[in-house]
C-alpha cells in the first residue's frame, strides 16, 4: 500500500496544468515523442527550454530596463520566447509573449513594460510547473 | 554508404535557428523513420547541400524543411536559392512558421515550396512529406534510365556512320523510337511544372 505512485502524481499534476490552461495539447504531443528508445527525451526538452528561456528572459528584462527601448532586439527575443513556449505547450506564456509583441509593434513603451510583467509571471509559473514535472519523470 | 534503397531511406535536412524546435523536428522526423540532419541557419543548409564528400555523389537530401523566420537568411531566401540552383532545384522544400500570414504562405508556395506548416508542427503534418520525396526518387530514377537510353542512342549513331549508304537508308525507314522517348520526356516535364504552380493550403488553423 504505497501512496500515489509517481506516475499517478504526474498524471494528476498534468491534468491540473491543463485545466488551468498553463499547458496545452502541444505538451502532450512532445511527451508522446518519448519512447523506450530515448527515455530521456522529455527531460532533455524541458531542460533545454528552461536553460534557453532563462537567458532570453534575463536579456529581455535588461533591455526593458533601458531608458530607450531597443525594439528590434526585443522583437527578436520575444519571437524566440513565444515560439519555444508554444512548441513545448506553454500556451499562457505564449499568449503573454504575443501581447508584448503587439506592444513592441506599436512602439508603446508603457504597454511593453506592462505586458512583459505578465510574461515574467507566466514564465515563473511555467518554470516551476516544469520543475515539478521533472521530479516525476 | 551506398545509394539509398527504394523508398525506405529518406534523408531530410531540417533548418531552424531555435534549439528546441530543432530538437522537436528531429524527433518527429526520426519517429517517422527518416534520416535527419539539422542545421541552425540557411547558409549552413546550403553548405551541407553542396558538399561533395565522395567526389562522385552529393550527400543525397530528399527534402528540406525550414523555419521561415531566421536571422540572416530567412527560410524564404533559402527556398529561393535552392530553386535557383540547377543542381538543387529538384529538392522539395517545406516551410514552417509560427505565424499565420496568408501573404507569406502564398509567396512561399509561388516560389516553389511544396507545403507550408504552421508551428508547432504535428506528427500528422509529416505524413504529407513522403509523396514529395517519392516523386523525386522516381523522377531521379527516370532520368537515369533516360540517360542510359540516350547513351545507347549515341552509340547506335556512331555505328551507323560506319555503314554503307544503302544500309543507312534501310534503317531510316524503321519506326523512330528515340524521338518518341524525347516527346514523352517533354510531356512529363510539362506535367511536373504544373504541380508546383498550384497553390495549396493544408489544414491551416489560425494561431492565436
Amino acid at each position: 500500500m504505497v501512496g500515489t505512485s509517481l506516475e499517478q502524481q504526474l498524471r494528476n499534476f498534468l491534468r491540473s496544468m491543463h485545466d488551468q490552461g498553463i499547458l496545452d495539447h502541444n505538451f502532450e504531443n512532445v511527451r508522446r515523442l518519448q519512447t523506450q528508445g530515448n527515455p530521456q527525451f522529455l527531460t532533455e526538452v524541458i531542460t533545454m527550454f528552461i536553460n534557453d528561456a532563462d537567458v532570453s528572459m534575463a536579456e529581455t528584462t535588461r533591455l526593458m530596463n533601458e531608458p530607450e527601448l531597443d525594439y528590434e532586439t526585443l522583437t527578436s527575443y520575444l519571437h524566440q520566447l513565444r515560439g519555444s513556449s508554444a512548441s513545448i505547450g506553454g500556451c499562457r506564456m505564449a499568449v503573454a509573449c504575443r501581447d508584448v509583441r503587439q506592444a513592441i509593434d506599436a512602439r508603446d513603451k508603457a504597454r511593453c513594460l506592462e505586458t512583459f510583467e505578465r510574461v515574467k509571471q507566466e514564465y515563473q509559473t511555467l518554470r516551476s510547473s516544469f520543475n515539478n514535472i521533472l521530479q516525476c519523470v | 554508404m551506398g545509394v539509398a534503397a527504394a523508398d525506405s531511406e529518406f534523408h531530410v535536412l531540417a533548418v531552424d535557428d531555435s534549439i528546441i524546435d530543432r530538437k522537436l523536428i528531429e524527433r518527429l522526423l526520426k519517429t517517422s523513420s527518416y534520416q535527419v540532419t539539422t542545421v541552425d541557419s540557411g547558409s549552413k543548409a546550403l553548405e551541407f547541400l553542396t558538399t561533395n564528400p565522395n567526389n562522385h555523389q552529393e550527400v543525397e537530401v530528399n527534402l528540406v524543411i525550414t523555419d521561415y523566420c531566421m536571422p540572416g537568411m530567412t527560410g524564404y531566401d533559402l527556398l529561393k536559392k535552392i530553386k535557383e540552383s540547377s543542381s538543387l532545384r529538384n529538392i522539395p522544400v517545406v516551410i514552417m512558421s509560427s505565424e499565420n500570414v496568408p501573404s507569406r504562405i502564398s509567396r512561399c508556395l509561388e516560389e516553389g515550396a511544396e507545403e507550408f506548416f504552421l508551428k508547432p508542427v504535428q506528427l500528422s503534418d509529416l505524413n504529407k512529406l513522403r509523396p514529395h520525396m517519392l516523386k523525386t526518387k522516381i523522377k531521379h530514377q527516370k532520368q537515369q534510365v533516360q540517360g542510359e537510353a540516350k547513351q545507347e542512342e549515341e552509340e547506335e549513331e556512331e555505328e551507323e556512320e560506319e555503314k554503307s549508304p544503302a544500309q543507312q537508308e534501310q534503317q531510316q525507314r524503321q519506326p523512330q523510337q528515340p524521338d518518341n522517348n524525347k516527346r514523352k520526356a517533354a510531356m512529363e516535364e510539362g506535367l511536373s511544372t504544373d504541380r508546383t504552380t498550384r497553390p495549396r493550403y493544408n489544414d491551416i488553423a489560425t494561431v492565436v
